[in-house]
């Protein structure tokens, strides 16, 4: 099973319940966007 | 658009891309690297425009619509803090004009056997052990109230991208291309600018260059994602812009060694599919000419920092457009005749042939970075002069 740590759970959060994408698909490449727009 | 717009749009995306492919269109296009130069040029300070969507967007006006463009490599986007603010860390802060500046001891949030993690995961690695370091916002369980933070976070960076489309529409409007389509930094600048630091990097370079190389192999996908996640297809005229760090100081052997296997892919991938990849080789790239030669050919535009452009022409014409040359210290502090007549030399020895865009060398941010009357007699004399017979 996988892991979920609380900034997964965090950014999961906002991605699908802020931002509305709730698509598994959809949800992780947001994820994966809002990690990449922080990494500065 | 007006029709009239519309032609020259349309003229101008065709000059660009046959360009950018290196071919020779009807005339040199000349394409604007105005950035925070254009704030103080429309006579306001960075802070002022920070938060003042008027005053922006007056700016971005100014810089697009009184000089002769054809086309626009960046814009003049002011950025602050908040999102970081919000978040407690990150690796710049503003200094007393309202200029970002990296701050020291930020960016070394890796530590040297770590390299194993990143490779196995860069996503996870930067969410779970990277960022709980980086912003104190991301460090320990979850709470409502961060979720109500990060909510901000998000709408900031949402705001932030519709900032951007209203300053392209701007663009549009003026019949400007915007040639730029995504953007990336190549995997080991990645490394270099978030996570090591410069002597991290030069020191893992030396003590374990196959875990460098290995991690810049791990995070190709992260930059094909980050390009992928905000373009479809490749547009006429444009290209993706990625700016080049690190190997400026690389021996050939290091270059080769730990940033070339992540570099060739990237450039490999993106041009199999189409696209014109934009470097900006910053600072003096004349040592790694001999691999930059094995770009692909046609579909690489090279912007020059410090290099001799005849030379690099000389080396790289057959396999990419040269871009830049116009010094921005000569448009401070040379007189407009002597600005003019350096552009024609560029023009003269660079145009023959075609693959030759006309630009800064360097990207304009301060006031010293250029006097507009100068600015505006290179860009309008470039245009004129810059025709093919």
């Amino acid at each position: 099973m996988e892991n979920i740590t609380p900034n997964k759970e965090l950014f999961e959060k906002v991605v699908s319940e802020h931002m509305g994408k709730k698509e598994k698909d959809e949800l992780e490449k947001a994820v994966k966007a809002l990690i990449r727009m922080l990494i500065g | 658009m007006t029709t009239n717009i519309e032609r020259l749009y349309e003229e101008r995306k065709k000059r660009l891309d046959i360009t950018m492919h290196n071919g020779q269109a009807d005339r040199v296009p000349v394409v604007s690297m105005v950035s925070t130069w254009g704030v103080y040029y429309a006579g306001y300070t960075l802070k002022e425009v920070l938060d003042d969507e008027e005053k922006g967007d007056e700016v971005v006006e100014k810089a697009y619509g009184d000089f002769y463009w054809d086309g626009i490599f960046g814009n003049p986007l002011v950025e602050g803090t908040d999102i970081y603010d919000i978040l407690g860390g990150g690796t710049f802060a503003l200094n007393a004009d309202g200029m970002r500046q990296t701050k020291p001891g930020s960016i070394k949030v890796m530590n040297e056997n770590e390299y194993p993690d990143l490779i196995k995961d860069p996503y996870d690695f930067l969410l779970n052990t990277i960022y709980p370091r980086r912003y104190k916002l991301l460090n320990g369980p979850y709470t409502d109230d961060k979720y109500k933070e990060m909510c901000t976070v998000a709408d900031k960076i949402k705001e932030k991208g519709i900032k951007y489309k209203r300053y392209n529409d701007i663009a549009k409007s003026k019949g400007l291309i915007v040639s730029r389509q995504g953007s990336f930094f190549n995997p080991v600048d990645l490394i270099l600018d978030n996570l090591r630091d410069f002597s991290g990097i030069m020191s893992d370079i030396k003590r374990q260059p196959e875990m460098v190389k290995e991690a810049g192999l791990a995070m190709v996908q992260y930059c094909i994602d980050n390009v992928e996640h905000s373009i479809n297809e490749p547009e006429p005229g444009c290209a993706i812009f990625a700016p080049m760090h690190l190997p400026q100081f690389l021996s050939p052997k290091d270059f080769e060694r730990v940033y070339w296997p992540s570099f060739i892919k990237l450039a490999n991938y993106f041009t199999n599919k189409g696209y014109v990849i934009r470097y900006y080789f910053e600072s003096n790239y004349e040592h790694l000419y001999d691999y930059l030669q094995e770009l692909p050919k046609g579909q690489i535009v090279g912007l020059f920092e410090d290099d001799d452009l005849r030379k690099a022409k000389k080396f790289l014409g057959n396999n990419m457009a040269i871009a830049g040359g116009m010094p921005t210290s000569l448009l401070y502090l040379g007189s407009t005749q002597e600005c003019i007549d350096y552009a024609k030399a560029l023009i003269d020895d660079l145009a023959p042939g075609g693959g030759y865009i006309f630009a800064m060398n360097k990207i304009m941010l301060s006031p010293t970075d250029g006097r507009a009357e100068n600015l505006k007699a290179v860009t309008e004399f470039a245009h004129e002069y810059g025709v093919y017979k």
